[in-house]
Formats: structure tokens, C-alpha cells, sequence
């Protein structure tokens, strides 16, 4: 059976949102003024305050989730004595909670956008702001985090949820549709190197919310299951002193809905194709996806939790199939009615109730945290924070890692 | 006001800290406040049934207002569309009704909205924390409502306006974690 082990930084404060990114911790306040905290100065505090087992497991858990997964770190933790030096802060107790002082953080000048943000993103150094008066972007600059930047308006109307990954910017605006557009990259060179006005483009009449699966991307309405838009990928450089190519969605096919293949991958155990597909299977009760963690896509079935994998190759056929990596535990938590929103994590999904948050990875579903939350954070297109969660609470903002110990040795 | 205009004003948390006494004060003339605790207003539950309806039963609101607490919003209805369904008993519905007329927590359509505090139960079945008042076609007509939710994947999904839910969060009637999560429709 597996065991959850969970690491909890807490800074104490009044918080809006979070963010890892580049080696640095970025925060802001309520009144959305931006402070920033270097990860080795976050580490060399817990090492000095807390010890150097509880910064090691911090700076594995959260800050280098790229070691947690290497497979140097894995073959020594197979090696019980190791592994039980490792988790040596878990002896008496399966959650750690540790603190980062608020003062540790320096301040950033760029402009704050003090109302209400619905949603933040971080890509290419742009920081997009999903709000109720619009999509607004900003920009940080990682060698001079405090330098300041201005605020600048992409879209003017609500914007719900962003999903910004492979040079492409996906803007849900509920009853506004669903919108996307290109990052224009500018040169490192450029005096204003971060705002370029995108070319803007609607790819949906009505989006609630949307999130990449690979290079594709789902479309999440008041409909119970997405819709699928297939992307163009283009192998192009960022900018002309770019040294590599990097595959770039330049726009989307029609979309594809996904009812019926997503209605016969829940209920039967095999592999469906679009093309093979006649009409719908018939069956009782409704299919209902919660969220996706990339192509795995959460769904509820009679009240049980399924996760069903969704394949679309660029010239093949569309395939969806049940996941054979949660066949092995089971993953049902709270009833499905309860879960208010779903987060990707590599391997998983981060899964918030009312007032708890739980984690589904192939292992199982764990719980995770208590209490109620503002806002739910997941890195997964970082290279480093693939597994870490960030929480803003009433009081306080927390980063949050996890290590699930298993009594199997190989 | 736009985020633009908002540049040239103090923050609105810190505008907001006096105008939540002053509106407790006006709000107490009305007759409809009993008394303040803390800072959350409190309205006494003075909800009277006065009488049936054919489609369920009437109450008098704590301002005389007339409500009908209808009953297809009480069990599953054999109407053609399915309804909301109120996990709290009538007399609680109307009180719900009754808090939200003494806030004045109106859309601009006139319809009335309410939101569970925290610590209060769900006010529907499916986990519905927030409640619609539908402002009746013929003012002679009584007031209903039936509780909703904002969340994606709601049957009865209806979310209320960001400036309402706003109001809510500077009168100390919500924390700001309900805030955030009605007002990025995860409630």
C-alpha cells in the first residue's frame, strides 16, 4: 500500500496568486503588487532555519521536481536505509509544515492590475492576466526581476481561464467564445521586449474554460464532455538569435466533438477510434469530465472516477481508450458532485473539494491538504516544477510537494 | 469602474473600509436589520407563512414582500425540465430571500441573488450554494427562487454578476476564498 508524504511551505500574508518560475518564487498581494524570492535563497533560509533534511526535501519536492524524477534519485531511494534517511523528517508525522517569512521577498515596481484576476499565466517571460477587463499582459525580466514593467491590454472583455504553452495563447471568455492567438516574440534585444499587440483569432463561440492535451487542446463548455481542437504545429525559431527550433501551434483545426468516443471509452475497456465509431453507445448514466492532466482526462461514470487517455497524432485517426496507468489502484475519492475543480500535475491531478484537496496519480488518491482555498497552482510546462502545487489560502499562500512511499521495493 | 480608471484611484479594499459601516447604518433605517454583529449584518428571521398557493406555499418576508416558496423547487418535479432543489426547509428559503432584499444583492435586471456563508449548509442538492430570486413579471405576482451554482458541470449553473459577488466580499459577507472561487466559478 502507498503512503502520502507531504511537504508544506507557508508564507504567511494576504495573497492573490503564485507563481514558479525560473529558479524564482513570484507573489502577489491583494492590491496586485508582484514581490519575487530567489529558490536558492528560499532554501538556504529553511536549510539555516529548519535544518539541511527538511531543505533537502524541500528543494526535491517542490523546487527540483526534475531530480525527483531523475533516475539517479530513483535507484538510490530504492535502497531502504537511504530512502528512510531521506524521509528522516517524516518519522513522527506524514505532513511538514514549514514557514518562509513574507520579508524574504523583494519588491517589484511593474504596474499592478488591483482588481480581481481571474486567472494568471507565465510563459516567455509575459505574464497574462485573465480578468474581468480583459486579457492583460505584463512582462518579467529574469536577469532583473525588479526592473518594471507596464500593463498592457490584449483582449477588452472578460477573460476567464488562459491556457499559454507552445508559443500559442488560448483565452476562454465564456459567452465571448473561446480565443487564440500567437505569441509575437521579439528579440532579447528589443528595448520593450515584452508587449507585441497578438493577432487575435475566435475559435469557439462559448469556452467555460480550456487546457492543452499535448500540442491540442480542449474546449470545456456547459456541455458534459470538451470538444477537441486539433493543432497546426510548426517547427519555427522564437526569434532571429534563437538557436533552436521549437515545435510552435500556429492555429487549430475545426473542432471535434468528443461525446461519443469519450461515452464508449468509459464504458467499455477497449481502445475506440473516431473513424470506427457509428453513433453513440448506448448506456446509463451521464459521462462527465471533470478536467484533463494533458491526455488523460478525468471522467465521472455512476458516481465513480475513471481516467480515459485521448490520442490525436498529427494524420491519424482520434483514439480514446481507459487509462492503463490508473487500472492498478483505485482512484475514487469524494463523490464526484463534491470536486470543484481539477488541476494537471504530472502523473496525476490535484483535486480541490470544498475544504480539502487530494491528489489521484496511478498510485492512488491520497489526501493531500485541509481547509478551503482561493486558488489552486500547477506547473506543469515547467521543467523543474512538474509536481509542485502552490494554494493561496485566507491568510497565507503555501507551496506544497509530495513523495508517495511504496512498501514494494522493485 | 475599468481597470484604467482604477489607476487613479486608492485600491478598492482600503476604499471600501468605511463605506461598510455607513452601509450598515443606512441599511439598519430601513427597519429591516435587527441588530450588527461584528461586521456582518444580521437579519432576524421574521419570514410568516400567511397562507397555500396552488403552486406551493405563500410567506410574507421580513418587509412584507410576498414569497412563494414553490414547490417544484422542493422534490423532484415531474415538469418537463428538472428543477433546482432546496436542501433548506421553507422557512429558511424565505429567510434567504429576506437577507438578500435587506442587502439589496439585486443584478441589474432587479433579480435578487443570495450566497451561503461559510459555516451555513448548501442551500440546494447538488451542493448549490448561492440562490436566484427572479424579479416577478407583474409586481402584484409573488417573488421565488430556487438555489443555483456556478460551477462548471452544474445542472443549474447561473452564475452571479462579478460586481455583486464584489459587494458581498466588502461587506464581509463572504471570506475571499468564496469570493475567488464564485467569482472564477468554482461555487
Amino acid at each position: 500500500m502507498s503512503k502520502l508524504k507531504s511537504l508544506r511551505i507557508c508564507i504567511p500574508g494576504e495573497y492573490r496568486d503564485l507563481w514558479l518560475y525560473k529558479n524564482r518564487l513570484y507573489i502577489w498581494d491583494r492590491f496586485g503588487a508582484m514581490r519575487f524570492l530567489g529558490l536558492d535563497s528560499a532554501v538556504k533560509h529553511l536549510a539555516l532555519n529548519y535544518g539541511s533534511a527538511i531543505a533537502s526535501l524541500a528543494q526535491t519536492l517542490i523546487f527540483r521536481n526534475d531530480w525527483k524524477a531523475g533516475e539517479q534519485l530513483r535507484t538510490m531511494l530504492r535502497v531502504q536505509e537511504i530512502e528512510e534517511a531521506f524521509l528522516q523528517p517524516f518519522t513522527t508525522h506524514d505532513t511538514i509544515v514549514i514557514e518562509l517569512p513574507a520579508y524574504l521577498f523583494s519588491a517589484s515596481e511593474s504596474e499592478p492590475y488591483d482588481g480581481c484576476v481571474l486567472d494568471t499565466h507565465i510563459y516567455a517571460d509575459r505574464v497574462y492576466f485573465g480578468t474581468p477587463d480583459g486579457l492583460l499582459e505584463s512582462y518579467i525580466n529574469s536577469k532583473q526581476p525588479e526592473r518594471p514593467y507596464g500593463l498592457e491590454q490584449q483582449i477588452d472583455f472578460r477573460i476567464s481561464r488562459i491556457a499559454v504553452r507552445y508559443a500559442a495563447i488560448n483565452a476562454s471568455a465564456e459567452g465571448n467564445g473561446l480565443h487564440f492567438a500567437r505569441v509575437r516574440f521579439t528579440s532579447p534585444d528589443d528595448p520593450i521586449p515584452g508587449f507585441k499587440r497578438a493577432d487575435w483569432r475566435k475559435i469557439a463561440d462559448y469556452s467555460l474554460a480550456t487546457s492543452h492535451a499535448n500540442h491540442n487542446l480542449l474546449n470545456y463548455t456547459d456541455a458534459s464532455i470538451p470538444s477537441l481542437f486539433r493543432a497546426q504545429v510548426e517547427e519555427a525559431r522564437t526569434h532571429e538569435k534563437a538557436r533552436y527550433e521549437e515545435r510552435q501551434v500556429v492555429g487549430y483545426q475545426d473542432a471535434t466533438d468528443l461525446s461519443s468516443l469519450a461515452y464508449s471509452a468509459v464504458t467499455t475497456a477497449t481502445k475506440v477510434a473516431a473513424s470506427s465509431l457509428a453513433s453513440r453507445t448506448e448506456t446509463t448514466g451521464e459521462v462527465q469530465i471533470l478536467g484533463n492532466s494533458s491526455y488523460h482526462l478525468l471522467a465521472t461514470w455512476n458516481d465513480r472516477l475513471r481516467v480515459i487517455d485521448i490520442r490525436a497524432f498529427k494524420g491519424k485517426d482520434i483514439e480514446v481508450r481507459p487509462s492503463r496507468d490508473y487500472m492498478k489502484a483505485s482512484i475514487d475519492t469524494a463523490s464526484p458532485d463534491k470536486i470543484l475543480e481539477t488541476y494537471p500535475i504530472k502523473g496525476g491531478f490535484v483535486v480541490e473539494l470544498f475544504d480539502s484537496i487530494r491528489l489521484i496519480t496511478r498510485e492512488g488518491s491520497f489526501h493531500l491538504a485541509d481547509g478551503q482555498v482561493a486558488r489552486i497552482r500547477t506547473f506543469t510546462s515547467s521543467v523543474r516544477h512538474k509536481e509542485a502545487i502552490a494554494t493561496v489560502e485566507e491568510n497565507s499562500a503555501s507551496l506544497i510537494g509530495f513523495y508517495i512511499a511504496e512498501d514494494v521495493l522493485f | 469602474m475599468s481597470w484604467q480608471a482604477r489607476r487613479l484611484h486608492v485600491p478598492l479594499q482600503l476604499a471600501s473600509v468605511g463605506l461598510i459601516d455607513s452601509l450598515l447604518v443606512s441599511l439598519a433605517g430601513t427597519g429591516q436589520i435587527e441588530h450588527v454583529k461584528g461586521r456582518h449584518k444580521v437579519v432576524e428571521k421574521r419570514c410568516e407563512r400567511i397562507g397555500t398557493h396552488p403552486a406551493g406555499i405563500l410567506f410574507s418576508s421580513c418587509a412584507q414582500t410576498s414569497y412563494l416558496s414553490m414547490d417544484v423547487h422542493r422534490g423532484a418535479s415531474s415538469t418537463k425540465h428538472p428543477k433546482s432543489v432546496w436542501a433548506i426547509d421553507r422557512p429558511d428559503e424565505c429567510h434567504t430571500f429576506c437577507t438578500a432584499e435587506a442587502g439589496g444583492w439585486t443584478d441589474q435586471l432587479g433579480h435578487y441573488w443570495n450566497v451561503a456563508r461559510e459555516g451555513e449548509s448548501d442551500f440546494g442538492t447538488r451542493g448549490e450554494r448561492l440562490a436566484f430570486f427572479s424579479s416577478p413579471a407583474n409586481v402584484n405576482d409573488p417573488w421565488h427562487g430556487f438555489p443555483v451554482g456556478g460551477r462548471r458541470g452544474m445542472k443549474f449553473r447561473s452564475p452571479p454578476p462579478d460586481d455583486l459577488v464584489e459587494k458581498w466580499y466588502k461587506e464581509s459577507r463572504i471570506t475571499y476564498v468564496t469570493y475567488t472561487r464564485i467569482i472564477t466559478r468554482r461555487v
